[in-house]
């Protein structure tokens, strides 16, 4: 088959045609690559395991660092524990009947002892060395970098890239700026 | 037909479709999202994406080396040396890294299990309440003295609570028998040290790293003898002395092993005659080495040697004898060590003996100045160390279950693996009503055990080991879970906690502790802090930085200096017996233990499976080894597959060709041939200790080495796994290079 397409002349018109192909070849592969990889992606990132909200427990005045005390004292935030949870939840009463179902979920989930497996939205690549404490400890607020999460259900997907970081250390005092731009302040 | 394509649009095409490539390469990211896993129930101090690292003491052998684990977010994910422990200091071996490869066994058992019949595979969960109940009652109902235990080299403290169990019990005490142990010569090495000492048997300490020249009779220190890693270390002070002095080193062995090849010199010595050489030399220096050696106590015994004889039976010319010899007046610290490979042979321990005499006869024994002293004794008695049994105590233990006076067996360890089949452990027991395993994999004596009660890991377990074999100080190593059991498994030291508490009588009177960690606190509270590297004022303090140093050991060395020891008149050396003997069996079978798998308690870990033997580069499979001027007088090449048999057994090997072994000689490691021990163990190569006759020493230890074999072809051919080419081993081949 190859061969037959090969052994005739060749000419521009047959080169033509071949790059024809080849762009049409690319531009089914950029629509695969939407449909069956980048579609799913947007999809799992929403597909959470339980029906959480951050802003019913931030409007319910829960502070940041009670589920998140990693950040004021270590690199990662962490998510709070099922424990941490239910020590809330068996004695909130539910607003309504959808609150109640959701919560259900909370409770089953707790009585089969196993934990709850989020899908998780702020990852850094291998090669940063991201760390909260310092950025909390400079008074950084938390929607700074996470939005506010006061209107938001699970949580928002940022950009959380270098240029996003550096913005910010630029345009610190200039005798910190030399050191919060060096490159090896966060890879190392 | 050569117009295709031209050579400008094959470029064309080629160029177009790497762009495409390119750009689509640019934007696709496979990448899932990752997912989170908070606790459960958090533990306290855990803090998220911080690490902990919990000081522990690794069991992949039975050196006790200190680990120091990483632990993050509640998960061990690498284990490291303990650079303040005396033994290993930070430095740890490829078995003790791949630890966590037994952690995280897909194969583990997750609960205790009965077995329908012994031998199918139907298991049946249980409850361990009803498991000990279950063993409770088989041990009460038990004729007096009818129950028994079978282990390896067990933790420590496993040993020093099922001793007094079965004292209670007036049962047979524990038999220990262990591969690794025998192949180390460990007992008959201690036997003969007490022996010409005049102490407690004991292993003594061969302090390598100041001294300027060693003979190593078959120890193989830098690959599995003793403590590997503390020899290693040693080994390195050794050849760095200071003021670029560089220490020399002799390895006489039958076969160039990793050991022999950093050696200066490799003697390949004929097996089994050691001690005739040692004698030899010792006589040459007593003649012509003048000084200390003439006047030593130790002359006489070494008068009567016959040199020619020696030469002529080890394939070592006398001149080189003399050269060997003498060469080592020249040196202020030499150190002889006998090794592992003597304990093989029917004549180790007076092999032994000879070379330990060797080097009281050059004034090396006595003395803090001396090259050889003591292991420190304990730091508290309480502390009890396992002790190997001998060959002997196995088989006298197997009689009597094939007598059927063994009602109840209880087994920490892998016999149907480890031992001869020669010593007809399965016979055995076939006889024994109620068998009891504690395998936490299902391995080939678990198969045929009726009550499967899987202990932990030692990273899930607490314990100790008395770091008894190459340390300078009496240290003791401690063993901390870093990770909550992750299986519904019990320590087996608990588990004969609970039944002593369920026999109740005479056994819970001598094991009051509810559970290991009592146990252990009690031993710990028994500590005290004159020199240790932490202060110890009170039991508490004693527990904490047990806990967080990994042990307790005191900061300076202390070494346990012999006295000079009365000086033996004669020395009976026997003429080395190896089964099959005029039998047709041409070749003597050397086995060795694998750098990875050890006796094959590391095949479970494919870590340990993909290691490749430092001196063949191979993996995976099991070997044998043939000089090439065997290979070619038997008509075999590399990669065929031939029969190795003895009048035991045989078993199936590839053949790999190596110049570095005597040609009357054939190795195989060991480690292989699993029928059952785990996914990455099971059916590959094959157990070389199938083939071993079963014959002892003058201790009563197994003479591994005294088997003869001869090579049967089978045709077949398979390519044996491994990583380097085999350029410079058929240049040996085509040149007939002989080794020596």
């Amino acid at each position: 088959m190859l061969q037959s397409l090969f052994r005739a002349r060749p000419t521009r018109v047959w080169l033509l045609l071949g790059g024809a192909a080849t762009l049409i070849g690319l531009a089914a592969l950029f629509a695969a690559f939407w449909i069956f990889i980048q579609a799913p992606r947007a999809q799992a990132y929403a597909a959470q395991p339980l029906p959480f909200e951050h802003s019913k427990h931030v409007q319910a005045g829960v502070n940041c660092f009670f589920c998140h005390p990693g950040a004021t004292n270590g690199p990662v935030a962490g998510l709070p524990s099922l424990a941490k949870c239910m020590g809330c939840h068996v004695a909130i009463t539910p607003k309504d009947a959808k609150d109640q179902a959701d919560i259900d979920k909370l409770i089953k989930q707790w009585e089969t002892g196993r934990p709850i497996r989020w899908v998780k939205i702020f990852e850094q690549p291998d090669f940063v060395r991201f760390n909260h404490r310092p950025h909390l400890a400079q008074g950084v607020a938390c929607e700074t970098c996470h939005g506010n999460v006061a209107e938001m259900g699970y949580a928002q997907v940022y950009n959380l890239n270098m240029g996003f970081c550096l913005n910010c250390h630029r345009a610190q005092s200039a005798e910190k700026v030399t050191r919060l731009i060096d490159c090896a302040t966060c890879h190392y | 037909m050569t117009q295709f394509l031209s050579r400008r649009q094959f470029i064309q095409l080629g160029g177009l479709a790497g762009t495409a490539v390119a750009v689509s390469g640019c934007t696709i990211n496979l990448q899932q999202p990752e997912k989170l896993e908070p606790y459960v129930t958090p533990p306290e101090e855990a803090l998220p994406g911080e690490n902990i690292w919990y000081a522990s003491t690794c069991r992949q052998c039975a050196a006790g080396c200190g680990i120091i684990v990483r632990v993050s977010n509640g998960r061990p994910r690498k284990i490291e040396g303990n650079p303040q422990h005396p033994l290993n200091r930070g430095k740890l071996c490829a078995r003790g890294q791949a630890g966590l490869q037994l952690l995280y066994h897909p194969d583990r058992l997750r609960n205790a299990v009965k077995q329908a019949r012994r031998g199918s595979r139907q298991f049946t969960p249980l409850y361990w309440e009803a498991a000990l109940a279950q063993a409770a009652e088989r041990v009460k109902a038990a004729r007096p003295g009818a129950v028994a235990f079978y282990g390896n080299l067990i933790p420590d403290n496993l040993a020093a609570i099922i001793g007094p169990f079965f004292q209670a019990l007036n049962a047979p005490a524990p038999v220990l028998f262990d591969v690794q142990a025998t192949f180390d010569g460990r007992r008959t090495l201690a036997l003969a040290t007490g022996q010409l000492l005049g102490v407690e048997p004991a292993l003594p300490v061969f302090d390598i790293a100041r001294a300027d020249v060693v003979f190593s009779f078959g120890a193989n220190f830098t690959e599995t003898w003793l403590s590997p890693v503390a020899y290693g270390h040693a080994f390195a002070a050794l050849r760095g002395g200071p003021l670029g002095k560089r220490g020399y080193l002799v390895q006489f062995e039958p076969r160039l092993s990793a050991t022999a090849a950093v050696a200066d010199k490799w003697i390949p010595i004929a097996p089994g005659t050691e001690a005739a050489v040692a004698l030899a030399l010792g006589k040459i220096l007593v003649l012509e080495g003048g000084g200390a050696a003439k006047d030593s106590p130790f002359a006489a015994l070494f008068r009567s040697a016959d040199i020619q004889g020696a030469a002529a039976a080890s394939g070592i010319s006398e001149d080189r004898l003399r050269e060997l010899a003498l060469s080592l007046v020249r040196f202020a610290r030499p150190v002889i060590i006998p090794g592992g490979a003597l304990a093989g042979h029917t004549n180790a321990a007076a092999a032994m003996t000879a070379v330990l005499a060797l080097n009281a006869l050059l004034g090396q024994i006595g003395g803090q100045a001396g090259a050889i002293a003591l292991t420190p004794a304990a730091a508290d008695p309480a502390f009890a160390a396992a002790t190997p049994s001998s060959f002997a105590d196995a088989r006298a233990l197997i009689e009597k279950m094939k007598a059927g006076a063994i009602d109840v067996l209880f087994v920490h360890g892998n016999p149907l693996y480890d031992l001869p089949v020669a010593a007809g452990f399965a016979e055995g027991l076939a006889r024994v009503p109620f068998v009891v395993s504690f395998s936490s994999l299902v391995d080939e004596t678990a198969v045929q055990a009726d009550l499967i009660l899987p202990d932990h890991t030692y990273l899930e377990s607490w314990g100790y080991q008395v770091v008894a074999p190459v340390a300078d100080r009496p240290a003791l190593s401690g063993q901390q879970p870093v990770v909550a059991a992750l299986y519904d498994t019990r320590a087996t030291s608990d588990v004969f906690l609970d039944l002593a508490l369920r026999l109740g009588g005479a056994v819970k009177q001598a094991l009051p502790w509810p559970n290991t960690v009592e146990f252990m606190k009690a031993l710990t509270g028994k500590l005290r802090g004159k020199d240790a590297a932490y202060p110890v004022k009170t039991p508490e303090q004693a527990w904490a930085g047990w806990r967080q140093m990994g042990g307790w050991w005191p900061t300076a060395e202390e070494r346990a200096a012999p006295k000079p020891p009365p000086a033996p008149r004669t020395l009976d050396v026997s003429r080395p017996q190896f089964a099959g003997e005029g039998g047709g069996y041409p070749f003597l079978l050397y086995p060795y233990g694998s750098v990875a798998l050890g006796d094959g308690r590391g095949a479970s870990q494919p870590w340990l499976q993909e290691t490749p033997d430092p001196m063949t580069t191979a993996s995976w499979d099991t070997w044998v080894e043939i000089n090439p001027i065997t290979a070619k007088a038997l008509g075999v090449e590399r990669d065929d597959v031939v029969k190795v048999a003895s009048a035991n057994g045989e078993i199936e090997a590839i053949v790999y060709i190596y110049p570095g072994i005597r040609p009357d000689v054939v190795a195989v490691p060991l480690g292989q041939g699993h029928s059952s021990f785990g996914r990455y163990a099971n059916n590959k190569g094959a157990n070389v200790l199938a083939l071993l006759a079963a014959q002892t020493n003058e201790r009563g230890d197994l003479a591994w080495a005294a088997t003869r074999v001869k090579i049967v072809p089978t045709g077949r051919r398979r390519v044996l796994p491994r990583i380097e080419n085999n350029v410079g081993v058929d240049f040996a081949q085509k040149n007939e290079k002989v080794p020596g």
